[in-house]
């Protein structure tokens, strides 16, 4: 029986990982890849995604390499994938308790490698963090900083969302 | 999170803010900050939801900001006998001539016949969700556009409405819920049909169809349908024909929470269709983790039924992680016994109750891997009924699952001890064994009155002498053999560990077991 064909895939910083061609080719953007390059032995160079992040994208890629690929219009404004918002698999769970730079170094690696999937784990898992905290106790769970003046917050509290236009 | 890409905070947000309630998590998340504010106000994916009770001038500034993207019309005042008025049917006739554009529709409010004629009678190509449980107060059907986009979500109140069972709009449903429907039901044929073309389906809830006919026409057998994403089935009223199709046809290895039409001695007939209630025991009822049987003496009936919390299957994005628990983990309700006779006396209900045990809840549930409460009870303390012994040992001989049992209020705890206390020779195979009752029993609640509070303790604490060590060191009864020869079905035993005691809300007294110091107070 012969083995599986094989790529390697190489990170910004320089390391390099051999997956089977059927895990890597659950992001798109390598598929294409591949599809516009042809098979070569050269490593595919990702320069925005590094080792650690890779290593665990591909964990989710080598977990989910059977799936069904999601279809073209599955995106958050459909009305079945915004109901579904809080529904994230168990082992998807488990896979992305990671920290919160971690969290979003995944959902931007997944966002470059077209990995949609992947993609919607995570941000479903930011949403997920959001869902009942106030403006204040979100910018402090993501060290935003509150831009507004305090002129802008007094006019946004009496606001009335329908009269203004911007 | 300050440097990610505008798109990524979109994807983010499309599955924050849902498309009900949108408001709310709207205006909260567009204080954040300017990056947020800037991409909930640019989006008009965030601004969907058209409610026909709010202000003309909220209407206007959606429709500014969000000019042809999908529309989610909303018709539910806070008072649902509330009728339109006129500004309301100004902005009727706004959205009406965009109805093109329209992904959902919900009418939970008074419906007039100008009303409807704008809203449901009109072209809905793109229309997924239709909803509609509000009173019509018109006169004649109602017709829903044939043609367009096929629903994930039908939801029916009472309202004569000309839907298409057969047609293209009702395949690949994720949720049915059809109450009443006064304009025409399906024939069992197309209810077939459109479970069939719905492998998604998650919820099917038919209730309060055509009046019950025992005699009905044969119907051919159909064949599986298999809805794995099925975790709520919920028929009340429903003739048994339809029923029958879903008992003998439905395969939903997944289903999490069941209600079932009231169990009437007909079920127990073998000619009767519904006859056939064991298939549920081997198919959905096989999924629920746990249920609860309810015995009251005061009316001799028995229940069995899901734990303290109401049927809720509407899904909603803002339910809380309580409600999702509740939705999802406890699932079986089941209604009381009528008396045959039409006659609600205990005593001829007592022996109805007998055959329930023996006829439904031994044969359907002894070989279920699944956690029970039982719960002895009375409801009216002033009634008592001749002999309920023997209704509460049947009870206890034939639910060997009980995990948990719960004495009630004006259930005399005397009557049941007792029972705890000595081996009953229980029928194993061919062979009579004397085994403890209950033998799972991990928690007893005792609820009595303080005058008996000490006859009652002295009770438990010959039980605890007699049963306790059996318990601890592992019971040795004819299901525990069984298991070591290898043909038991029942779970191995387990310990008792908690016994309370109290009346009413008063401080119970509870007993804990302690490996090192026996049972003690605590």
């Amino acid at each position: 029986m012969s083995a599986a064909p094989q790529v390697t895939l190489e990170s910004s910083d320089g390391e390099k990982f051999k997956v089977d061609k059927e895990v890597a080719e659950r992001s798109v953007l390598i598929k294409n890849m591949i599809e516009d390059v042809g098979e070569s032995d050269n490593p595919i160079p990702l320069p925005n995604v590094n080792a650690s992040v890779l290593k665990k994208v591909l964990e989710y890629c080598e977990h989910h390499r059977g799936d069904p690929l999601p279809a073209a219009d599955a995106d958050p404004s459909n009305d079945d994938n915004r109901k579904r918002a809080t529904e994230i698999s168990d082992w998807d769970q488990k896979f992305i308790q990671v920290d919160q730079e971690m969290l979003f170094e995944i959902i931007l690696a997944a966002n470059y490698m077209d990995i949609k999937p992947l993609l919607d784990v995570g941000c479903k898992t930011v949403a997920n963090m959001i869902k009942g905290k106030t403006p204040e106790e979100i910018r402090k769970l993501f060290n935003i900083v509150n831009d507004f003046t305090p002129e802008e917050e007094a006019q946004i509290k009496k606001e009335n969302e329908w009269a203004e236009d911007r | 999170m300050d440097t990610i890409p505008t798109e990524i905070l979109l994807h983010i947000l499309g599955f924050s803010i849902p498309y009900k309630r949108q408001r709310r998590v709207r205006k909260s998340l567009s204080r954040v900050c300017h990056f947020w504010r800037t991409a909930i106000y640019g989006n008009p994916l965030f601004w969907t939801e058209v409610r026909l009770h709010r202000s003309i001038e909220e209407l206007q500034g959606l429709l500014r900001r969000n000019p042809d993207g999908p529309l989610d019309i909303v018709w539910a005042p806070s008072n649902s006998s509330k009728f339109i008025n006129n500004a309301g049917m100004r902005k009727v006739a706004m959205i009406s001539p965009q109805s093109h554009r329209w992904r959902s529709l919900v009418l939970a409010g008074m419906i007039s016949h100008e009303m409807a004629a704008q809203l449901i009678d009109v072209p809905t190509p793109r229309l997924i969700n239709l909803n509609i449980v509000g009173f019509y107060y018109g006169h004649g059907k109602l017709a829903f556009s044939r043609a367009g986009a096929a629903l994930r979500e039908l939801t029916l109140g009472r309202i004569a409405l000309d839907i298409d069972w057969e047609g293209p709009r009702l395949t690949g449903l994720r949720y049915l819920r059809v109450h009443g429907p006064t304009g025409g039901e399906p024939t069992v044929e197309e209810l077939h049909a459109i479970l069939s073309s719905s492998p998604g389906l998650e919820i099917l809830d038919l209730s309060y169809w055509s009046f019950m006919v025992y005699y009905e026409p044969h119907v051919k057998e159909l064949g599986p349908v298999l809805l794995p994403s099925l975790t709520t089935l919920a028929v009340k009223e429903v003739p048994p024909r339809f029923l029958r199709m879903l008992l003998s046809c439905v395969q939903a290895p997944n289903c999490r929470y069941i209600r079932l039409p009231t169990i009437s001695h007909v079920l127990f007939q073998d000619n009767h269709p519904l006859g056939e209630l064991g298939k549920l025991c081997q198919g959905p009822l096989s999924t629920i983790p746990r249920l609860l049987i309810c015995y009251d003496r005061a009316t001799e009936t028995c229940t069995i039924t899901h734990r303290g919390t109401d049927f809720e299957p509407q899904p909603d994005t803002r339910e809380s992680p309580v409600k999702l628990a509740k939705r999802r983990g406890i699932y079986l309700r089941t209604e009381r016994i009528p008396d045959p006779s039409g006659h609600d006396i205990p005593q001829l209900n007592q022996a109805r109750v007998r055959i329930f045990i023996q006829e439904f809840i031994q044969p359907a549930l002894r070989n279920l891997k699944i956690e029970i409460q039982l719960e002895l009870r009375n409801i009216w303390p002033q009634v008592t009924s001749p002999s309920p012994k023997s209704v509460v040992a049947e009870l206890l001989l034939h639910v060997p699952q009980v995990k948990h049992l719960r004495i009630c209020s004006h259930f005399d705890p005397m009557e049941v001890i007792p029972f705890l206390s000595v081996c009953q020779p229980i029928q194993t195979g061919a062979k009579l064994e004397l085994c403890w009752l209950v033998p799972l029993m991990e928690t007893l609640t005792v609820a009595c009155d303080p005058k008996n509070q000490s006859a009652v303790l002295e009770s438990l604490n010959n039980m605890i002498s007699k049963r306790g060590s059996h318990v601890h060191r592992g019971v040795t009864t004819a299901s525990r053999q069984a298991n070591e020869r290898g043909e038991g079905t029942f779970q191995p035993p387990r310990a008792l560990k908690h016994i309370v005691v109290q009346y009413r809300n008063e401080v119970p007294t509870q007993m804990q077991w302690d490996s090192t110091q026996g049972w003690r107070t605590c």
